[in-house]
């Protein structure tokens, strides 16, 4: 930018002055040597004014200078500080000077004016204006004072604009004169600062700036000299096609749009005008078309068509009869109108089956109005009419009936069927309410009416007959008659029944034994047989599907005891010691006889034990038969031969029947053992046998695999012993040979030290045989048998688990807890209990009483307890 | 639009149009324009006071038309 260094004015006045010098220099010379032609001393013709002023001043102004002035135009940016413009200006300033001097030449070309010029060094002065019209009236005044001026118009083939001014020329003339012109004007000074004027100044840098603006990409600075801004205010231009332009929002926007509203405006304003005038147009066309319209079709005379009267008439009768013909049509149909409307009438007959919802003498008062009821579409009830004054009648009613507050129970309260029901209160409740209601029938009256018409002498023999129905009515007995009691008996339970029976049977035989120190028993006995007798008739009826075996028993039985009645009571009495002697369980049986409290624990005893199985029952059966064949082959050590023996006596029965009774006796003698189906408790006291026998019945001693074990014992023995036998004879054997050896010739010749040489080869040889001979033996018939068991300190036996727990407390060092300590010693303790206590002790911790508890609650049974 | 002077007080002397919503790096390239010197060897600064950061506008320091700021060499430092 700054490679052109402006040239100074002084070079540029420098260099005008020189051209201008050299050419008038030139000139003059040219001049003098008459190169130019004219003559030299000659003054040029001047015009009229010029001529006075230059006769005027023709003397004095000889000394004057004359001068020629090249105003120069600064505003057209010629005048920048760059070569061209000044090569532009020094042009123009040529030019100027050239046009001037011609046209001096051809217009006055002896003038002394122009001779002194170019005598005087063709002086020219260089100076400026800003503006085109200052120019135009520098011109102006040059040529009113009579000087040359002429204006030089660039051709615009560089830098300006072609056809401006660029600079005006105006002498040569005197100095003064061309003062008066340009006296005021500056010289063309073409300095730093003057070409740097502030406003060109300005806009040069801003047109720089902004190039450089633009090459960072900023907006370029406003008032640049290019894109110079138009004086005098701007619209905007509206943008329609912005859309983020928001219309109207600030008053730059209204007023740019404003001129474009105005013409809108003004356009609808002529659209709408030129419409309207459309519509207007159209109109008035349409309401012209109208109204020839209205003119078109026929007239009156043009209706008629061409008849002669004649026709006219004849027609016309014609009229007449359609006439009448349509006059009757209407009457029919107003006939028949009037049949449909009598046919739409309502009538009683209408009504029949239609329900009237309130009693019939609510219509005594006086005329109602019924209308039908209101129900929902979908009910299913039929119509129904109600007088709706009565309804209200009815409801007010029934508030105050509520108000009242009536008694529940209402024993004369009656319902119009003449029936009470029970809880009527409560009626309302259950079944709705109860509406009285009668149905027309369509004759005049209901059809209640004529049901009660029906059935009326019905109804009056009920009243009458009321009182009885109330009788009817007392509360029956709260128990159950008997006769409609039906007993079901459970097909289990008979077999047990008929069991019980036959025990209860038994004691009877055992009450009606005389106790032994009874002498009248005679009658007695009588009378108690008499009573037994009825009862086996019962027995008989009331056990239809026992076997008759059971009954056959029974009879037999009682023959027996009859038979024994012949006995003695002291015989009795006797054999009963006896017996007593022999068993200890007979014993308690006499005892149990004696008190008459045990009989009901020996017989719980027994039932309990009868519900146990049919197997038992078998077993026992067996035991009894056993015991009757021990008793026929063995002799007198039992009591029961011993009363075969006295039973010699009737000998006459036979012996299945003695065997019989005989059986029965047994029966009633060890009913302690056998008929509970019990074993008595084994006493610790009778021997060793009866200890461990109690023990196994406890459970305590299992009854182990001791065959098995015996076995095994036997062929360990077995073993041992063949051991034992092997190595006996291997020792005997040994000492035999070696027997032989020192007998023989070949142990004398040995010395010493062969000899144990000798004997320790044969030791050898006879060690490994034996060893081979019992390892055989080994292989063959040794069965290692081991168990391993673990006793604590209380002396019971552990199991593994136990035993485990013990071993690892003993290897820790440390034993259970207190509390698992406790619980250890009290189920001990709890174990020695179960252990020492008698099966039929009835306490909670076991035995038979807790099954027994429940078995007689399953069954709902009464029980005693004993404790 | 403002004219600022720019001067170093030794014989450069500058008067850069700009806008007051110019940032000083902007400045500053338009000074570097006009003297011939690198962007970043420029530090302009009102007399006696710190220099202008590039990332303010000439707004911020209150430069307003005719205002004279000072030119320096910018060494970095």
């Amino acid at each position: 930018m700054q490679d052109h260094v402006p040239p100074s004015t002084a070079n540029i006045a420098i260099a005008c002055a020189l051209i201008a010098g050299v050419t008038g220099y030139f000139i003059g010379q040219g001049k003098s040597l008459g190169l130019f032609g004219g003559s030299p001393i000659s003054t040029p013709p001047k015009d009229k004014k010029s001529m006075e002023e230059s006769d005027d001043s023709s003397d004095e102004d000889h000394s004057e200078e004359c001068k020629l002035v090249l105003v120069v135009r600064t505003d057209l940016g010629m005048t920048k500080a760059d070569m061209r413009s000044i090569g532009k200006i020094a042009a123009q300033c040529g030019h100027a000077t050239l046009a001037c001097y011609k046209h001096f030449l051809r217009s006055w070309p002896d003038s002394p004016i122009l001779r002194r010029w170019e005598r005087y060094g063709q002086m020219k002065v260089a100076l400026q204006v800003k503006s085109e019209e200052e120019l135009e009236t520098l011109q102006a005044q040059a040529l009113s004072l009579g000087l040359c001026a002429h204006t030089i118009h660039d051709a615009g083939r560089t830098q300006i604009a072609s056809g401006s001014a660029t600079v005006l020329g105006i002498g040569p003339g005197p100095k003064g004169v061309i003062d008066q012109v340009t006296g005021h004007l500056k010289l063309l000074h073409l300095s730093e600062k003057h070409m740097y004027s502030a406003e060109n100044a300005m806009s040069l840098s801003i047109e720089e700036a902004n190039k450089i603006r633009l090459a960072m990409g900023l907006a370029p600075l406003p008032g640049s000299g290019g894109a110079s801004a138009p004086s005098g205010p701007m619209f905007k231009e509206t943008k329609d096609e912005d859309p983020d332009d928001e219309p109207a929002s600030t008053i730059e926007t209204r007023t740019a749009a404003a001129y474009d509203n105005w013409t809108r405006l003004q356009d609808e304003a002529a659209a709408k005008k030129k419409k309207e005038a459309r519509l207007a147009a159209i109109k008035k066309e349409r309401e012209k078309a109208e109204r020839n319209e209205k003119l078109e079709g026929k007239g009156l005379a043009e209706g008629v068509a061409d008849e002669d009267d004649l026709a006219w008439l004849k027609s016309s009768r014609k009229r007449q009869k359609k006439i009448a013909k349509a006059e009757q049509i209407q009457k029919e149909l107003e006939e028949r109108e009037r049949q449909a409307q009598e046919a739409l009438q309502y009538t009683e007959a209408d009504l029949a089956g239609i329900k009237v919802g309130h009693e019939l003498k609510d219509f005594e008062d006086g005329e109602q109005i019924l209308v039908l009821k209101d129900t929902a579409v979908d009910a299913e009830d039929e119509d129904e009419l109600e007088a709706v004054s009565l309804r209200e009648k009815e409801r007010l009613q029934e508030r105050l009936d509520s108000k009242k507050r009536k008694r529940a129970y209402e024993p004369n309260d009656m319902d119009e069927s003449g029936q009470r029901s029970i809880l009527a209160q409560y009626d309302e409740e259950i079944d709705g309410k109860k509406r009285h209601a009668f149905t027309l029938d369509g004759q005049g009256r209901t059809v209640e009416e004529a049901e009660l018409e029906a059935a009326g002498t019905s109804k009056s023999k009920k009243v009458a007959i009321s009182l009885d129905i109330l009788k009817d009515d007392t509360p029956t007995n709260d128990y159950m008659d008997v006769s409609e009691v039906k007993m079901k008996k459970p097909k289990k339970k008979k077999s047990k029944s008929s069991r019980r029976k036959r025990v209860e049977e038994e004691e009877d035989i055992f009450e009606t034994l005389p106790p032994p120190g009874d002498d009248d028993a005679m009658d007695v006995d009588e009378l108690e047989t008499t009573i037994l007798k009825p009862k086996k008739v019962l027995f008989e009826g009331s056990f239809v599907d026992d076997d008759d075996l059971q009954a056959r028993l029974a009879a037999q039985r009682s023959k027996a005891l009859k038979n024994r009645k012949k006995v003695r009571p002291e015989d009795i009495a006797r054999r009963l010691r006896e017996e007593a002697s022999a068993t200890p369980d007979v014993r308690e049986t006499i005892e149990a006889d004696e008190n008459s409290g045990l009989v009901i624990d020996e017989t719980s005893e027994f039932v309990q034990n009868l519900q146990r199985s049919e197997t038992e029952e078998a077993e026992e059966g067996r035991h009894s038969r056993q015991r009757r064949s021990a008793r026929s082959s063995t002799g007198p050590i039992s009591p029961v031969p011993h009363i075969d023996d006295e039973e010699d006596v009737d000998m006459d029965h036979s012996y299945v029947e003695a065997g019989e009774r005989s059986e029965a006796r047994t029966r009633s003698v060890s009913v302690g053992v056998t008929a509970t189906g019990l074993d008595a408790e084994e006493t610790v006291d009778t021997g060793l046998g009866a200890t461990l026998r109690l023990l196994k019945q406890r459970g305590i001693v299992k009854d182990s695999d001791s065959g098995d074990k015996n076995a095994l014992y036997r062929e360990r023995q077995k073993f041992l012993a063949d051991r034992h036998r092997a190595e006996e004879q291997a020792e005997r054997l040994a000492r035999e040979q070696r027997e032989r050896e020192r007998l023989s010739g070949r142990w004398s010749s040995m010395n010493n030290r062969e000899r144990e040489e000798w004997a320790r080869r044969n030791n050898e040889n006879r060690d490994k045989l034996e060893s081979r001979k019992m390892a055989e033996i080994f292989m063959k018939e040794y069965k290692p048998t081991f168990e391993l068991t673990y006793v604590d300190e209380h002396g019971r036996q552990m199991n593994q688990k136990e035993a485990f727990k013990q071993l690892s407390h003993q290897f820790h060092g440390k034993g259970s807890g207190n509390n698992k300590t406790q619980k250890q010693l009290e189920k001990i303790a709890a174990e020695n209990k179960k252990m020492a206590e008698s099966s039929l002790e009835t306490s909670l911790t076991g035995g038979m009483s807790t099954a027994q508890d429940q078995q007689s609650k399953k069954h709902k049974q009464a029980g005693v307890r004993l404790q | 639009m403002i004219i600022v002077t720019v001067n170093d007080r030794l014989g450069t002397k500058a008067q850069i149009p700009c806008l007051a919503s110019d940032s000083v790096k902007t400045f500053k390239a338009m000074v570097a324009a006009h003297i011939g010197r690198a962007t970043h060897e420029i530090m302009l600064k009102r007399q006696g006071e710190r220099p202008f950061k590039d990332y303010l506008t000439l707004e911020d320091y209150g430069v307003s038309n005719g205002v004279q700021l000072d030119l320096e060499l910018d060494t970095g430092d």
